[in-house]
């Protein structure tokens, strides 16, 4: 049998022990910062319980939602989802504090789920082939147009109106011009993706930033997203082709195949790419800007959240589903 | 410096600290009655074993307490003989000194059995039928089983053991009686030290004690009590001429402080009470960690936290007495977060948690302080549309680990 040790050999292996655990809590940070808490939490701005919201405007039931796209436009936090009862929904919150305005859905005629935009007058608004539709100062849809291009983008700048689709003449986008009030429209030549003979390329997204209209574009063979930007929509109108003539352009990124999320996302600088950080087991969100700079962003947990991401703003969302909340996120490139 | 000090592990059993008494009070009184005439050759080898006396509560068989009785002192009877004494066992009383002396038997065993509870106390004692002094004794307690019988003999056989080596010693030889007085040495100031019927109070980390009439190096229960401190009974040989050192009491408040830090969390401090329930093997924790997490990326703000825990605990294995202890806990939280960049700060979130099961260890450095070191593990129940954590347990790469100290009063 081994020897007892003495009392006081015993109680000062003790202290050691307990000086050496103490020391190494202090020193080791990155065991201390092990913390449960989301990583996007220590960026959220504002968080909204959506999902009693949504449970408030639908049958019981309906709490979860299978995709939800949030993106601040025109001072307005809109978020437009599809409940499980096959209906799209739209909720208006308030810039800021996500505080919720008004609930609409598309049993009312004149609401129309789609890309969203901001017309002359600062309003938001959204449309598809049966016309486009604005929201007033209190969030009540209002007909712009009776009839629209599908997969519709909407923008404006000083006293001009926008709708940016694909074309369905060539390979690139159409651009309408219409005045401040949407009442008569003037045709421009289509702009073709690119003047190169290689590469097939499709639209995937069009947003107006602060600093002028953004592009984000597919190049289908390779499977390769590329974001472009000009400083005005009539630069954008005048360029020969879009891949060679924007001004503005981020390195092209390939979304990984086992990304939990969409893959690849517009913002006003550049565009968010999403893949599988195989060391930690989290979704990595890449974040590339047109200034060149890139940088990556572990999502953690990533168990029944979505994210979006928007041209208008760089600011970004959010949303818990097992939870039904929505936060708010500042940038963190 | 401690002569023949063993730890009381078994204070908190009833019946033996009584019997030890009952031992120790029977040897003074013999040895008073006996003292004053001159020591006597030891010249009969013949030990008078009577029956032992046998109490009992009301839900003890009495035939096998009987049994059992007649086992103890046929027990003693044998381990006598095996020493080399003769043992005789006379079926009628009296049972006293004078009746053995006349017998002719030179010494005298007195023994009694006592039930309680489930629980078996046996005291034996030899006493010198010339003088009346206990020149070996010995006690145990046990639970009623088939191996208390084994328990018997071994202690029968200590108790022939000392009987003979008493029996070596020359007459007049260093197994006199004590005289005058010991000194006892504790770290308790004002704390009661009692020797049989003798006390003294400890000042300036000694008290000094008359002698009690028994032999030199006699084993004898001493107990230190103290207000708001654990009573504690430890056997000493008593030797003149030498201070015997006594342990240090443990705290017996209510209530102890805790400051500590850990991992698991965020970066923070923990601030804490545990309440103690008398005896010393129960408590109850609460903590509070207040916590902040600076957050140096881009865009982040910190976030500050306070987790409020509350729970219960029990020390396992060692005694409240032991300067080591170890034990297991469990507990429930309320984590409330809040967020500095919101916009509409200050806004928090509350996360309910649970620490099933929580395993510490501690070490006593002084009779205020202790240190602390515990292994847990804390589950979110991601419940409520406040929660920020979602359901699952809060470290991702092993278990809590916290180092705390504690000051009681």
């Amino acid at each position: 049998m081994r020897p007892r040790r003495p009392a006081p050999a015993r109680g000062a292996a003790f202290a050691a022990l307990f000086a050496l655990v103490a020391a190494s809590l202090l020193d080791s940070c990155s065991w201390l910062l092990n913390d449960s808490l989301p990583s996007w939490f220590s960026r959220a701005t504002a968080s909204i319980d959506l999902g009693s919201e949504i449970s408030s405007v639908t049958a019981s039931g309906m709490r979860y939602t299978p995709t939800v796209t949030a993106l601040s436009v025109a001072g307005r936090d809109i978020v437009q989802f599809q409940t499980l009862d096959g209906r799209m929904r739209l909720f208006v919150l308030g810039s800021g504090d996500l505080g919720f305005r008004r609930a609409l859905d598309d049993s009312q005629p004149v609401f129309r789920g789609g890309n969203w935009g901001v017309d002359a007058e600062g309003r938001p608004v959204t449309g598809n082939s049966g016309g486009a539709t604005a929201l007033d100062a209190s969030s009540l849809p209002v007909t712009l147009t009776s009839t629209g291009p599908d997969n519709a983008y909407y923008c404006s700048d000083a006293s001009t109106n926008y709708i940016v689709s694909p074309s369905s003449s060539v390979a690139g986008i159409d651009v309408a011009v219409y005045d401040s009030t949407w009442s008569s429209q003037t045709a421009t030549p289509p702009i073709p993706y690119s003047s190169a003979s290689s590469g097939t390329w499709s639209l995937v997204a069009f947003g107006m930033s602060a600093n002028g209209p953004r592009i984000l574009l597919e190049e289908q063979t390779a499977s390769t997203y590329v974001a472009l930007g000009w400083h005005s929509m009539a630069g954008l109108i005048a360029a020969a082709s879009l891949v060679e003539g924007a001004p503005l352009k981020t390195g092209s990124a390939n979304p990984s195949n086992s990304s939990l999320f969409p893959g690849v996302w517009l913002c006003a600088d550049g565009m968010v790419v999403a893949s599988s950080n195989d060391n930690s087991g989290a979704e990595s969100l890449a974040h590339f800007g047109f200034d060149g700079s890139q940088s990556s962003f572990d999502l953690q947990p990533t168990a029944d959240v979505t994210v979006d991401f928007g041209p208008g703003s760089a600011d970004w969302f959010v949303y818990e589903g097992s939870k039904g909340r929505l936060s708010k996120e500042k940038p963190w490139w | 410096m401690i002569s023949g000090l063993a730890d009381d592990s078994l204070s908190r059993r009833v019946g033996q600290g009584i019997r030890a008494v009952i031992v120790f009070a029977v040897a003074i009184q013999a040895f008073a009655s006996g003292a004053q005439s001159e020591p006597a050759a030891r010249t009969s080898k013949t030990v008078l074993v009577p029956p032992a006396s046998v109490e009992m509560d009301s839900g003890t068989d009495p035939v096998k307490a009987r049994l059992l009785a007649e086992q103890f002192i046929s027990s003693i009877a044998d381990e006598i003989e095996a020493a080399g004494f003769i043992a005789e066992t006379p079926r009628d009383g009296p049972y006293d000194i004078a009746t053995a002396e006349r017998a002719g038997c030179g010494w005298l065993v007195d023994s009694d059995v006592a039930f309680h509870a489930g629980e078996t106390a046996c005291a034996m004692a030899v006493r010198d039928t010339d003088r009346g002094m206990v020149v070996a004794s010995e006690t145990f307690t046990a639970w009623g089983g088939p191996t208390i019988v084994g328990l018997m003999d071994a202690a029968a056989k200590r108790l022939a053991e000392r009987l003979r080596d008493f029996g070596k010693l020359p007459s007049g030889s260093a197994s006199g009686p004590l005289s005058g007085a010991i000194i006892f040495l504790s770290p308790d100031e004002g704390a009661r030290v009692e020797v049989g019927r003798s006390s003294g109070i400890v000042a300036d980390g000694k008290a000094t004690i008359e002698a009690p009439p028994i032999p030199r190096g006699s084993s004898v229960p001493v107990t230190v009590s103290k207000r708001g401190r654990l009573t504690r009974r430890v056997e000493v040989r008593l030797d003149m001429g030498r201070p015997i050192a006594l342990p240090a009491l443990a705290p017996d408040g209510l209530l102890g402080l805790v400051a500590g830090l850990g991992s698991g969390h965020l970066p923070g401090l923990r601030l804490g009470a545990i309440f103690h329930i008398p005896g010393g093997w129960f408590f109850a924790p609460l903590d509070d960690y207040v916590e902040m997490s600076p957050r140096f990326g881009t865009n982040e703000s910190p976030i500050v936290r306070d987790e409020i825990w509350i729970g219960a605990g029990v020390y396992l294995f060692l005694p409240p007495s032991s300067r080591f202890r170890a034990g297991i806990e469990t507990k429930a939280g309320l984590l409330s977060t809040l967020p500095t960049g919101m916009d509409d700060f200050p806004r928090f979130f509350f996360d309910w948690a649970l620490e099933p099961f929580a395993a510490f260890a501690e070490y006593a450095a002084t009779s205020h302080w202790i240190l602390r070191l515990e292994l847990g593990g804390a589950y979110a129940l991601g419940l409520g549309p406040t929660s920020i954590l979602l359901a699952g347990w809060m470290t991702n790469k092993g278990p809590t680990l916290d180092a705390s100290v504690e000051w009681r009063p």
